[in-house]
């Protein structure tokens, strides 16, 4: 599997104008292109943080249930997501493809809910 | 000035099981591989372009990992952005009011580190790194 690049790790949360402000004044990032789901984002070098609504990603809903606002999802590109879910399933992993991104069972990947697509989702 | 996401902090209960999944299924090159003795881990960075995932390896319990292991299990742990000068980023976030977890930044795997509490950053455990200038950081 070729796996490039964190393209965006998601902050969980029920208030994502409160969150983007938060980040925004503590770290002076700068705004980025929403999610495909219109979820808000800043920028961080080639990456993004975005603050999504548990409503709107069961990923998110599922992090959020258990450990409330905070991190819940990171976002890895890779060249090919079709030979990024051959080789996860050659390996043993679980992972299910959604919207065209794959999403890798959290107990394959240590706790981690990991999601992974290509550039053009972006 | 922040520059990009240095790492994401990982919690795992083994390093080399661990390697399994991010090293060999994922195909990030293990970077770096270190014990912490401060913070009684066992850490490791493995490269993803400009970034890294940092794996850390509680070696007991009773270290703030090892806590974070019983109470939560495996997972996402904390997001660290890269700076050029830590001091100054944590001056400018003392001079904003943002808690803190760490007064003055401490050597760390990442180079000078320091992180900032949760309760700040909508329960992100965020954690400043300014890289040592001996020390080449993967690219």
């Amino acid at each position: 599997m070729k796996t490039l690049r964190i393209d965006h790790v998601v902050v969980g949360t029920d208030d994502a104008a409160g969150a983007v402000a938060t980040f925004r004044g503590h770290f002076g990032l700068p705004s980025a292109a929403p999610l495909p789901g219109g979820a808000p984002t800043l920028a961080i070098g080639d990456a993004r943080i975005a603050f999504v609504a548990p409503a709107a990603d069961g990923a998110v809903a599922a992090a959020f249930a258990s450990g409330g606002e905070g991190m819940a999802v990171v976002c890895l590109e890779v060249a090919s997501v079709r030979d990024a879910e051959t080789a996860l399933r050659q390996a043993g992993v679980k992972c299910t493809t959604v919207g065209g991104a794959v999403e890798v069972d959290p107990a394959a990947a240590h706790g981690v809910r990991l999601r992974l697509v290509e550039g053009a989702r972006r | 000035m922040l520059s990009k996401i240095h790492h994401v902090g990982v919690v795992v209960r083994d390093l080399e099981q661990a390697y399994g999944f991010w090293r060999d299924v994922l195909g990030l090159p293990v970077h770096k591989v270190q014990t912490v003795v401060d913070q009684d881990v066992r850490a490791a960075l493995l490269t993803i372009g400009g970034s890294e995932i940092e794996l850390l390896q509680p070696l007991s319990d009773k270290s703030g990992i090892g806590k974070f292991l019983a109470k939560r299990g495996e997972g996402l742990h904390h997001l660290c952005f890269e700076t050029d000068d830590v001091h100054a980023e944590l001056d400018a976030a003392r001079a904003k009011g943002i808690r803190l977890i760490d007064e003055k930044p401490r050597p760390g795997l990442a180079g000078m580190i320091c992180f900032l509490h949760p309760a700040a950053t909508r329960g992100v455990l965020v954690e400043y790194a300014q890289p040592f200038a001996d020390e080449e950081h993967a690219r």
